[in-house]
């Protein structure tokens, strides 16, 4: 009779494991969990910098890193000259214009070279740091070396260009409270206008301070900090590493300049809790609030950056995202933006916009959300999430090819002077608990003490 | 001595010729599977991650008037979790899928019997025409009630996490008018979590968050109409093109209103099928184990009737066009356009090397005759610059002051007709460096890479990329005469002028 019991029991097993089987395929549920994958660990490892690395005597230092993807050669001077470096508003600016021109005493037509070779030509600048890039096809490294060593060493800054820099930026594009032109980036210009106001952090520049600079102020301001030691080159792609260490000292192995600046601190900015708004002829509006953030230690970021991650970090599963685009179909977009400078205040943001009737829901979202991650722990999944995401993702992509290897070499040593910071970033990552996502949200996430931007459209 | 030279040059000259086309050839290799589900793959050993896209041959050219950008809307859609994926309850959740479907049905059959009643009449009605009943309101609150207790059992996002959780950068997904396609770059050892996020959202799509998604193409389309120049480029499209979908705007604001399940649901069983399907890896990934792991995850899928294409046929051009586009605020310009043909058609090549060579001969002739202005030469319509269709090649100027418009056509005009005759060596060459270089940078970028080969695979086959890049480099001065000769003519011609009103 057991048997009997046993057979009967074993026969209703089968049947409802297979009906439940049957269902799955039906339905489609026979996919694994990704979790339940197996899926291996990625075998990526940074690649060691002192491989690529070059010193010459005066103390400039490149980072050559060859690779034979394609037939094409990036070339990138990294400075530390930033916009918050200068004595005077606008001086930093007039210099990344007369570098934008590419004009230097040995290349007078360099943009037409430019255009003849294809090649592409780029200069960024931003608080602390220039970047100035030439891409070209590998038969033109030579040009491209020699032309940015030009560039670097000879800029023409002569009074016909500076004259010729109008300023820029958000001072120029607003008339009292109405906004020519109402986009994102006007917003986050209003808002970094309004925290930074008086500090030398604040960008822009008025047609009137760019008038006042003159021919002087940016010479000595180039002579500081355009300086051999206070560079760094990365040039990645196909080309003979030989070669082109040869052309980097007969290019700039010659030039002599002062010791690398010694850069103050620049003083910390207090979180006020301020609105304001202006108004735009759109269909939509925008909203932007956060506030400025003192200069962190490299065992802080990680934690924060986390948090962000997971709050607003920029991509399609944040908690802002889903609760005002998923859920509610209110934004095309609602994202926390960290941005972390060395020897100043940098900042965290929240920007989003939509059409005028939903902006006031979109503001309390924002702020409920800030408030809840400061005060309740995140998920183990949103936790794994995120640590995937920056540890095996973003840090990884940094190193793709040789173009972006040279590049993030070369500017990680620009800044630091080493790659301690860099090296260990992953792992850093990985450490961050959910106490310390707690932590760095009730630390450095104020939602309270916001400054708020709206460009509102009637 | 004269011939070892003549030799020595006409070797050199070949052998920097074959250089020039090897950079051309790439290592592609092809699986197709029983169902028809293309697999291709580019091997890049030591590349420590792997891009992968999917590509469906759908987008906007298979749309119907009324319903414009529901192909974008259906990969909006697609981002909304699976059964597998996006549900706390599926048995719960497909109870309720049943009767939103059915009340849905309830509705379109209302619309419908309704039409006599809800058709527009007017002319100005603005963007935010809508009409209804009573029970049409009353069937839309009892499909919202539904969707109400289905938004209880979501796990949003969840399409996206895993992707991200694993390593994944650049997920995103793109819509035009001849293609869909989903990107994700993994690390190199996780390929396989792609085949099986895609192999589930081809077949297992769930339209979670439907009207509330709606609302997110129209967020979009905002976005495009707070550029001044948005409508003025759709008026010159819709008179550029007479009536082939590919010249179609991504969606009005009325058509947002209009979109149905049943709508979005039927181009999605029709069209993302696997034998409408290229799945295309490029990174440090092994063909044979890729092969194998594709098989896995997609071969189960049964092979579906070939979806319909647009039947569309543009009519020869037979007229020269002209808007006048007064705009207060828009900058004032003027630009001629001629449709040219699509891509798999032999002079197409050529009209790249013509863009090129003009963008100069446009600048040089603007700044001889004193006229400030930008110069744009282009092949887009819509967001898109190639087409398996005919499209247009624009020629735009940009100018700082209106009274140079009159000046500025002319100089445009003849710059064209330079085209057609004379073409000096070294602006052939420029032209030609330019766009090698712009192969160059694309090939480097996985991504744009993956992009030019899936893109072609729809436009017309993967295999015609290598011998479009080699014509281009081939192209003569003679070459460039022809093309310039046989597109741009009076009655191929539109002429957009944009001014104060």
């Amino acid at each position: 009779m057991k048997n009997i019991y046993r057979i009967l029991s074993l026969f209703i097993v089968v049947l409802l494991a297979s009906c439940q089987s049957g269902n799955k395929n039906e339905q489609g549920l026979d996919y694994q969990h990704p979790t339940e994958m197996g899926l291996e660990a990625s075998n990526f490892k940074m690649p060691n910098p002192d491989d690529y690395k070059v010193t010459l005597d005066n103390g400039l230092t490149a980072f050559l890193v060859t690779g034979k993807e394609v037939p094409l050669v990036t070339v990138t001077a990294y400075v530390v000259a930033g916009t918050a470096f200068d004595n005077k508003p606008g001086v930093a600016e007039t210099l990344a214009s007369i570098l934008k021109s590419g004009c230097s005493s040995v290349n007078k037509n360099f943009k037409e070279e430019v255009g003849d070779l294809a090649a592409q030509y780029s200069v960024s600048m931003d608080q602390e740091g220039t970047a100035v890039s030439l891409n070209v096809a590998s038969e033109d490294v030579a040009w491209a070396v020699t032309a940015l060593s030009g560039i670097l060493q000879s800029p023409c800054i002569t009074s016909q260009m500076v004259v010729s820099y109008k300023g820029g930026g958000v001072l120029n594009a607003i008339n009292g409270r109405s906004a020519y032109d109402g986009n994102l980036n006007m917003a986050v210009g209003l808002f970094n206008m309004h925290v930074y106001e008086g500090h030398s952090y604040a960008t822009g520049v008025s047609a009137v301070q760019a008038n006042s600079v003159s021919v002087g102020d940016v010479s000595s301001y180039y002579k500081k900090y355009f300086t051999p030691s206070n560079i760094t080159i990365g040039v990645g792609g196909d080309f003979d590493r030989s070669a082109v260490e040869q052309l980097l000292k007969d290019g700039l192995g010659s030039w002599s300049g002062e010791e690398r600046p010694t850069i103050e601190m620049a003083p910390a900015i207090s979180p006020k809790k301020q609105t304001e708004e202006y108004t735009a002829d759109k269909l939509q509006s925008w909203y932007v609030a956060g506030h400025a953030l003192p200069v962190l230690s490299e065992e802080e970021i990680p934690a924060l950056e986390v948090m962000n991650y997971i709050l607003g970090g920029g991509h399609f599963d944040t908690r802002l995202f889903r609760e005002t685009r998923d859920l509610r179909g209110l934004t095309n977009d609602a994202s926390g933006f960290l941005t972390f400078k060395q020897y100043g205040p940098g900042s965290y943001d929240f920007r989003t916009y939509g059409r005028p009737e939903v902006l006031g829901q979109l503001e309390e979202i924002v702020l409920l959300e800030a408030n809840k991650i400061r005060n309740k722990d995140v998920s183990d999944e949103e936790l794994m999430v995120a640590q995937g995401a920056l540890a095996d993702g973003v840090f990884e992509e940094k190193f793709q090819n040789s173009h972006k290897t040279a590049a993030t070499l070369a500017e990680e040593f620009n800044k630091y002077q080493s790659f301690e910071r860099l090296s260990a970033y992953p792992e850093r990552i990985r450490a961050v608990s959910k106490a310390d996502v707690k932590d760095a949200a009730n630390k450095y996430l104020m939602p309270d003490q916001f400054t708020t931007i709206k460009i509102i459209s009637k | 001595m004269r011939i070892i030279i003549l030799f020595l040059v006409s070797m050199c000259m070949a052998l920097t010729a074959h250089s020039q086309n090897s950079i051309y050839e790439l290592p592609i290799q092809e699986h197709i599977l029983d169902n028809g589900l293309r697999l291709l793959v580019i091997e890049r050993p030591g590349d420590h991650r792997v891009e992968c896209k999917i590509y469906t041959d759908f987008g906007s050219i298979v749309e119907e008037p009324g319903q414009l950008g529901s192909a974008h809307y259906l990969e909006h859609l697609m981002f909304k979790g699976t059964k597998t994926l996006g549900t706390s309850d599926w048995q719960a959740e497909s109870k309720l899928i049943e009767e939103l479907y059915a009340a849905e049905a309830e509705l379109i059959a209302e619309l419908n019997k309704e039409r006599n009643t809800l058709r527009e009449r007017g002319v100005f009605h603005g963007d935010k025409w809508t009409a209804t009943t009573p029970k049409i309101d009353e069937l839309r609150q009892k499909i919202a009630g539904i969707d109400l207790e289905i938004n209880k059992l979501r796990d949003m996002g969840t399409t996206m996490r895993w992707y991200q959780a694993y390593g994944g950068t650049g997920l995103t997904a793109t819509t035009e008018q001849e293609y869909m396609k989903f990107d994700i770059n993994l690390p190199a050892n996780r390929a396989e979590l792609f085949l099986r996020m895609e192999s589930d959202r081809m077949t297992n799509t769930i339209f979670r968050g439907f009207d509330e998604e709606r609302m997110i193409l129209v967020e979009q389309r905002l976005g495009d109409l707070n550029r001044l120049s948005t409508p003025y480029y759709e008026q010159m499209s819709a008179i550029v093109g007479v009536v082939h979908p590919v010249f179609w705007p991504e969606g009005y604001l009325t058509d947002f209103y209009q979109y149905t399940r049943h709508y979005e649901k039927d181009l999605y069983e029709r069209y993302f099928v696997p034998n409408n399907t290229t799945i295309i890896l490029i990174g440090g990934v092994k063909f044979d184990d890729m092969v194998a792991l594709t098989e896995k995850h997609f071969a189960r899928l049964e092979r579906k009737p070939e979806p319909s294409e647009t039947q569309a046929i543009e009519p020869v051009p037979n007229g020269d066009k002209r808007l006048v586009y007064r705009s207060e605020k828009l900058r004032p310009g003027v630009e001629a356009r001629f449709l040219i043909p699509g891509v798999g058609h032999e002079d197409r090549p050529f009209v790249d090397v013509i863009m090129e060579v003009a963008q100069r001969k446009l600048e040089k002739n603007l700044s001889a005759n004193g006229i400030a202005g930008s110069v744009s030469v282009n092949t887009r319509v819509v967001h898109t610059s190639m087409f398996g269709v005919p499209g247009s090649v624009n020629f735009e100027i940009g100018l700082g002051k209106e009274s140079d418009l009159a000046k500025a056509e002319s100089v445009l005009l003849k710059t064209i007709d330079e085209l057609k005759s004379s073409l000096l060596d070294n602006e052939l060459a420029i032209a030609k460096k330019k766009l090698r270089n712009e192969w160059l940078r694309t090939k480097l970028d996985a991504s744009s890479l993956n992009f030019a080969v899936g893109h072609f695979e729809v436009m017309d086959s993967w295999k015609t990329l290598e011998g479009y890049m080699k014509a281009r480099e081939s192209a003569s001065a003679a070459d460039v005469k022809r093309v310039a000769s046989t597109y741009f003519i009076d009655n191929n011609r539109t002429i957009g002028i944009v001014k104060k009103p």
